[in-house]
């Protein structure tokens, strides 16, 4: 550390844990440094974000917890007003959302009352209320538990049409509330959730004007917020609809087509009165401009397609996206943007494609990753949903893979012939897969899979690298230069260029054969860090949450058993022996998978997901 | 005659190799009384053990990281105090655990996740964070000392890179001299504009040496209030103090600040009293463009730490 008062003092500081002395130290570094000065001013605006367990007030519930009849799963959002967990109704055995609310936030009796009149409102597109009140000094609010994802994580990968309508679903539940008289207050993307199959539903009605009430809380989320709520005035339903608009047009970035902007502006109107009278008529204007502008893009596709696959970048803003966010990787992803540009070209169609451009300033990262100016890399290496999405059409011939721009690209790499077992070609095609927590992407023979981090386990026995060093993968992710990424090649660290894969090193070692598991409706996948239950455990080692016979490791029958509480979703699981870790219930009382819960079941076919 | 129901054990026994592993880690801080020692690893144990029963950490592991991060003169009673569950899982994510990775992953970034979900690139902190707390030879999360919560440690490394990437930490820059520019005071009152053209100097150099008179404190609950705008219960938090407290202790700043200018004011400008009032009347009334300024201008002096 420089000079810099240590972080452990500051968050000291606000823990209420730190000592006079270090107060006073800390108090003379502030008055020099205003850049501590601001991280802690700045940290100060977002306290009531902070749990701190040790804090005024009840200790908020771990899992395992009881609070009433409802028994907390895991924590699943913190916010403003509290926190967010997944829980279990004993009475009604049922999974819920439990949203305790801060107490010292709420009017607990007028939060009830709020509580009652929305657990009267039914509608598909918003989260029904079950139930409010009050145990063990907290106040909850008991909701649908929708497992899914929120709206704003749900747009990353979308393009502006399905996004759309994603978000008219959500305005038929703003509307449906707006005709119970009742106003929504803090719309917002992160209040808006998708389940697996898409359905949109709008939550956390009415709260933020229950919370509104008391002169401590922040009402709303200024972001999102209307002119008029933020100085404080009286709101009506159009607060909502401009928050909606909001919310849309950040989800859109720059890609919203001109009719649909010029329909948001409106709604985004400073007075209200300027605005749409009620959500159902700016839903409708969307509509109408959406089945409108439909025919033309039909129209404008088969053009494209004629033209051999033209791709033209979206003008969506930078956004990188991750592919690996799980501790120890390191590695980043951006999609279909970069900070310079990049000219593409897709081996597959042998066509030229336009230069790709960042409409706004990429992250850091991506500026790491298209480091190089000018860089000609295959599209399929750096756009592979434009490419999916556009060039579908006539995969065309094929030939040399050159630019016809004059410009040169990379020779392909050398790979092993064949295809991957998903039908990619043997291309590291970009982007890596989503690999679940601890494991990271890696490449084996040419192909993307998901490898645990430290024993490289999908490569089977462990072997000797080159660089001598033994056995498995060392303990952490080297460092790479540059623009690229650690990947485990072959059973060594490697520093893989993202777009044409490591060079490969030499390696000596005696390959075996991938090992074969049980059960499942696919082969046992080691690496996938999912419990196979009776999965041999010395094929998978790192994969086993608990070996049978015995207690410890390394005795007893050398099978895995299930383990409870390790949170992943077995799917046919028996729901009764592990009743934490079953993402959802079928008819048989068996555990099925469910997508947007971030693990790749086995079999599974989810898109989100594997 | 004590009975064996009456005696207080701690029922996860912390090893024997446990307590030496802290003792030799604090090093020559050795606590005298190694009784109380080992009561008080056995409870840290069984708390950090309680709390987070899946880490494959053992205690000696445990134990050896708490040891290095209290060499203090009463590392039993820092024992005590500090956030042992939290050290655990610090010293699992430190050590490659996968449950603690797991705990973090689940627990602990989400809440750290909303805390900077206002800077630009909330993803983005939230990886850097990961990638500076958990790769490396050192991995960030060992400087982690228990003092406070991890979420909280964690959202001050993560507001850090979050100021960092909007590229506003320049570590110890100069006190907020851009603010300078942008706060020149656009004055249409003429009697204000002619009290500020002949006493405005004098004003200002008053008050500046008034500012530097108030305690570090003083000045930065000031600051916090004027230049960061932040609220009583923002201020509040942060101190970990009543709101009334808050606002007591802001208004004596301001009230220590105005009668020091005064008093300074007065000794350089030989006025008499009623004259005073009334060029000070109007020249505090723009105080707080003048405590804008002077504020974000001024190198407070006490330049030692």
């Amino acid at each position: 550390m420089t000079a810099c008062a240590g972080e452990n003092t500051i968050a000291a500081l606000l823990a209420g844990a730190v000592d006079a002395d270090a107060a006073a130290r800390l108090e003379i570094h502030l008055d020099r440094c205003a850049v501590c000065r601001r991280l802690v001013a700045d940290l100060g605006r977002g306290l009531s974000a902070i749990d701190d367990r040790r804090g005024t007030g009840p200790a908020l519930p771990r899992p395992g917890d009881t609070l009433g009849r409802y028994e907390i799963r895991r924590a699943v959002g913190v916010g403003g007003m509290g926190v967010v967990y997944e829980a279990h109704d004993t009475t009604l055995d049922r999974r819920v959302a439990l949203k305790l609310v801060r107490p010292e936030l709420v009017d607990s009796a007028h939060l009830l009352a709020e509580a009652r009149a929305m657990a009267r409102l039914q509608h598909p597109n918003i989260a029904t209320v079950h139930d409010a009140g009050t145990a063990d000094g907290h106040v909850y609010v008991c909701m649908e538990f929708v497992a899914g994802t929120t709206l704003s994580a749900c747009v990353a990968d979308r393009s502006w049409r399905e996004i759309v309508q994603l978000y008219l679903a959500a305005g038929e539940g703003l509307a449906y509330v707006h005709r119970a008289g009742l106003v929504h207050r803090d719309f917002k993307p992160d209040n808006v959730l998708v389940d697996r199959d898409g359905r949109v539903r709008v939550s956390d009605f009415g709260l933020a004007r229950i919370v509104g009430t008391s002169p401590r809380a922040i009402a709303g989320t200024p972001a999102y917020m209307a002119p008029e709520q933020r100085r404080g005035e009286h709101i009506d339903a159009r607060a909502d609809q401009y928050a909606f608009c909001v919310s849309l047009r950040e989800a859109l970035g720059g890609a919203a087509p001109h009719w649909l902007a010029r329909t948001l502006d409106r709604g985004l109107a400073p007075h209200p009165a300027d605005r749409y009278a009620t959500m159902e008529a700016l839903l409708a204007a969307i509509s109408r401009g959406l089945s409108r502008k439909r025919r033309g893009a039909a129209v404008l596709a088969v053009m494209v397609a004629g033209a051999a696959a033209l791709v033209a970048t979206t003008n969506r803003p930078a956004t990188a996206s991750r592919i690996i966010e799980r501790p120890g990787a390191t590695r980043f992803v951006t999609r279909d943007v970069a900070p310079t540009p990049v000219a593409a070209s897709t081996p597959g169609t042998g066509s030229i494609t336009s230069t790709m451009i960042a409409t706004t300033p990429a992250s850091t990262f991506a500026a790491r990753m298209f480091a190089a100016p000018q860089r000609v890399v295959r599209l399929a290496d750096v756009a592979p949903l434009v490419v999916r999405a556009i060039a579908k059409g006539p995969s065309a011939d094929s030939s040399n893979g050159l630019p016809s721009d004059g410009s040169t690209s990379l020779p392909p790499p050398a790979m092993p012939a064949g295809a991957c077992d998903d039908g990619a070609p043997r291309t590291c095609a970009w982007p890596p897969p989503y690999c679940p927590a601890t494991t990271i992407a890696a490449i084996v023979d040419g192909c993307w899979t998901c490898a645990d981090e430290q024993s490289c386990t999908p490569l089977g026995a462990p072997r000797t690298c080159n660089d001598g060093s033994k056995l498995r993968c060392s303990q952490r992710a080297p460092t790479c230069p540059g623009h690229t990424i650690p990947a485990i090649h072959d059973g060594c660290w490697a520093c893989a260029d993202p777009f044409t894969c490591p060079s490969r090193p030499t390696i000596t070692h005696t390959k075996q054969p991938p090992p074969t598991g049980s059960g499942g409706s696919g082969a046992a996948r080691c690496g996938n860090l999912m419990c196979e239950v009776g999965e041999d455990h010395a094929s998978c080692p790192s994969d086993c949450c608990q070996l049978g016979g015995g207690s410890g490791s390394g005795n007893g029958s050398g099978a895995c058993v299930a383990t409870c509480g390790n949170g992943m979703c077995e799917a046919g699981e028996d729901h009764a022996s592990c009743a934490n870790d079953c993402c959802e219930l079928s008819a048989n009382g068996t555990c099925v998978p469910v997508c947007g819960n971030g693990f790749c079941e086995q079999g599974e076919t989810c898109a989100a997901d594997c | 005659m004590p009975i064996a129901s009456e005696l207080r054990y701690p029922s996860v026994m912390a090893s024997r190799a446990a307590i030496d592993a802290f003792v030799a880690a604090l090093g020559a801080h050795r606590p005298a009384r190694l009784d109380e020692l080992a009561t008080a690893v056995g409870r840290a144990w069984e708390r950090a053990r309680a709390a987070h029963p899946a880490l494959a950490v053992g205690d000696v592991e445990l134990m050896t990281f708490a040891g290095e991060r209290m060499r203090t003169a009463d590392p039993v009673g820092e024992l005590e105090r500090r956030h042992i569950e939290d050290l655990y899982v610090a010293c699992g994510c430190a050590r490659g655990d996968r449950a603690a990775l797991a705990v973090l992953e689940t627990d602990t970034l989400p809440i750290v996740a909303r805390g900077v979900a206002r800077f630009a690139s909330p993803d983005d902190v939230v990886q850097m964070l990961r990638e500076q707390m958990l790769v490396g030879d050192e991995p960030g999360i060992t400087a982690y000392d228990g003092r406070a919560p991890l979420a909280i440690w964690l959202r001050v490394c993560a507001a850090r890179i979050g100021m960092r990437l909007a590229g506003r930490d320049q570590r110890n820059q100069p006190i907020e001299d851009e603010q300078l520019d942008q706060l020149a005071p656009g004055v249409p009152d003429p009697e204000l504009a002619y009290l500020q053209q002949h006493y405005g100097a004098q004003f200002r150099a008053a008050f500046g040496a008034a500012l530097a008179s108030l305690s570090p404190r003083e000045r930065n609950l000031l600051r916090h209030s004027v230049l960061d705008a932040l609220g009583i219960d923002q201020i509040a938090a942060i101190y970990h103090v009543h709101r009334a407290t808050a606002a007591r202790q802001l208004k004596q700043a301001r009230s220590t600040l105005v009668e020091a200018t005064r008093e300074r004011m007065r000794v350089a400008l030989g006025v008499g009293e009623s004259e005073l009032d009334s060029i000070f009347r109007v020249l505090v009334s723009m105080a707080d463009v003048t405590l804008r300024e002077i504020l974000g201008s001024r190198r407070p002096p006490d330049p030692k730490i």
